[in-house]
């Protein structure tokens, strides 16, 4: 799954929510993001809950916990941080698509509007570098750095929280 | 889930006097699987009083223990048959949830395992599972102190359980199994991750800890076995069926068991370990 192309997750929400709903919008948009971010959050998840030493869970179990006890109060807090770890990344990767976007959330120049076509820094960056006006041209370049900018803080703030607190 | 009938019919353990049989473990077959692991084991724990169990490795000791708290029951393929009585009730039977057998049964491991959280929510977690409404701190201070750790601790409750030494973590599990006072505290080869100093302490808390609950310890170490134990149960291999099935030799009074035991294999076991 975190190999699904993300051109058809954009396919697949334009099917389920834009046509369903009869128009562009931010929440196909967002489902179709949500779409390719579920594998890498899942995996990372999976990942860090395997993590936990037996040898903790089995303690859990000793003390009288049921298994979803065991669960929330000893497996979580301790996979936590690979578990925030993966949701940031899974943002910053969502936040530079383009393609899932074009027939989902589409672009507007107004203000988000969750039922109506919304702009994204992706979506932008694409339209503008299209145009043959400079100022248009540097908005984009613009934008683009800010992009960059938001992926790397994503992904330091990621490193921060998963450096903390491994067992 | 809050099945209460173990923590609600507490009239007969406290008729008990020192040396009753407080929990009768007859272990006829358990299996993982196809495998027959142990067979017509028969091991009554006395009340206050710590009982051994030694032997060979693979002869079924850790099998036994653990079925004592139904720790086993999620490992796939584990049955169990036979009856463990405990308050007059086995804890087999059907309308027992495992769950408040194991709140009752203490259970401390080979390795120390802490939660990873600060020593004081450590020893607080059982109180805090069984909705304990009083005083916490206070119980924790006493399960810290009834497990000879408080003095190195007391300035440092809020640091992580993980940053004791191995020792101090294995007395650390026993405080957390000790706070909600369990009738019975099962310990599978406690010090065999300690060396010797943190083993002697570990030994000096067992002897202890017989003053107000009654333990089970398996242990590899003969010695050990003859300094803290009251009873001694010996279980070996039996090869003869094909299989490698465990089973109770001889169990007796642990000065007994070593300076004149009845089963002419527990004795050659015996010799062979101190020679
Ligand atoms: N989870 C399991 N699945 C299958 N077989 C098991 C499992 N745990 C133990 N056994 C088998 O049951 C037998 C008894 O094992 P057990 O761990 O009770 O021995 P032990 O006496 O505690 O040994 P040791 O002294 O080495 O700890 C062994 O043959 C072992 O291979
Ligand atoms: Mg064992």
């Amino acid at each position: 799954m975190t190999g699904l192309p993300s051109i058809l997750a954009g396919v697949f929400a334009y099917a389920a929510v834009v046509l369903t709903m009869g128009s562009y919008s931010a929440w196909a948009g967002g489902i179709a993001l949500s779409l390719l971010m579920i594998p890498v959050v899942m995996l990372t998840a999976e990942e860090a809950i395997k993590m936990v030493p037996q040898a903790m869970k089995d303690a859990a179990l000793g003390m009288g916990c049921t298994p979803s006890q065991s669960m929330v109060k000893v497996v979580l807090p301790v996979a936590m941080p690979g578990i925030i770890t993966g949701v940031v990344l899974a943002v910053a990767r969502a936040a530079g698509e383009t393609a899932p976007l074009l027939f989902t959330a589409l672009f507007s120049e107004y203000w988000l509007q969750v039922n109506h076509p919304t702009a994204s820094l992706a979506v932008l960056i694409y339209n503008y570098s299209g145009m043959p006006f400079e100022n248009q041209i540097e908005l984009a370049w613009t934008a683009s750095l800010v992009l960059v900018l938001m992926v790397l803080v994503l992904n330091i703030v990621s490193r921060i929280i998963g450096r903390r607190k491994h067992v | 889930m809050d099945t209460a009938p173990l923590a609600t019919s507490d009239a007969p353990i406290d008729d008990m006097a020192p040396g009753d049989v407080v929990l009768d473990c007859q272990a006829d077959q358990i299996h993982y699987g196809d495998f027959l692991a142990v067979r017509d084991s028969h091991v009554p724990i006395r009340k206050n009083q710590i009982t051994g169990f030694i032997g060979p490795s693979g002869c079924g000791k850790s099998t036994v223990l653990k079925s004592i708290n139904r720790m086993n029951d999620l490992i796939r393929g584990f049955r169990f048959n036979g009856q463990v009585h405990f308050h007059g009730m086995d804890i087999y039977d059907k309308k027992v949830d495992p769950v408040s057998v194991r709140r009752n049964i203490g259970m401390v491991f080979q390795q120390p395992n802490p939660f990873s959280m600060s020593i004081y929510e450590n020893v607080a977690f059982g109180l805090r599972l069984n909705r304990f409404r009083g005083n916490i701190a206070k119980k924790v201070e006493k399960a810290l102190r009834g497990a000879a750790l408080w003095d190195e601790v007391k300035n440092k409750l809020k640091n992580n359980g993980l940053s004791l030494s191995g020792g101090q973590q294995q007395r650390l599990c026993i405080a957390r199994a000790i706070a909600t006072e369990p009738q019975v505290l099962l310990m599978d080869e406690p010090c065999s991750a300690l060396d010797p100093i943190a083993t002697r302490q570990i030994e000096e808390l067992m002897v202890q800890l017989k003053e107000r609950y009654t333990v089970a310890i398996v242990t590899h170490n003969m010695q050990q076995a003859q300094r803290v134990a009251d009873q001694t149960a010996f279980f070996a291999v039996d090869i003869s069926k094909g299989g490698r099935t465990g089973y109770l030799v001889e169990m007796a009074p642990t000065a007994h068991l070593f300076e004149n035991p009845k089963q002419k294999l527990t004795k050659e076991y015996l010799q062979g370990e101190f020679s």
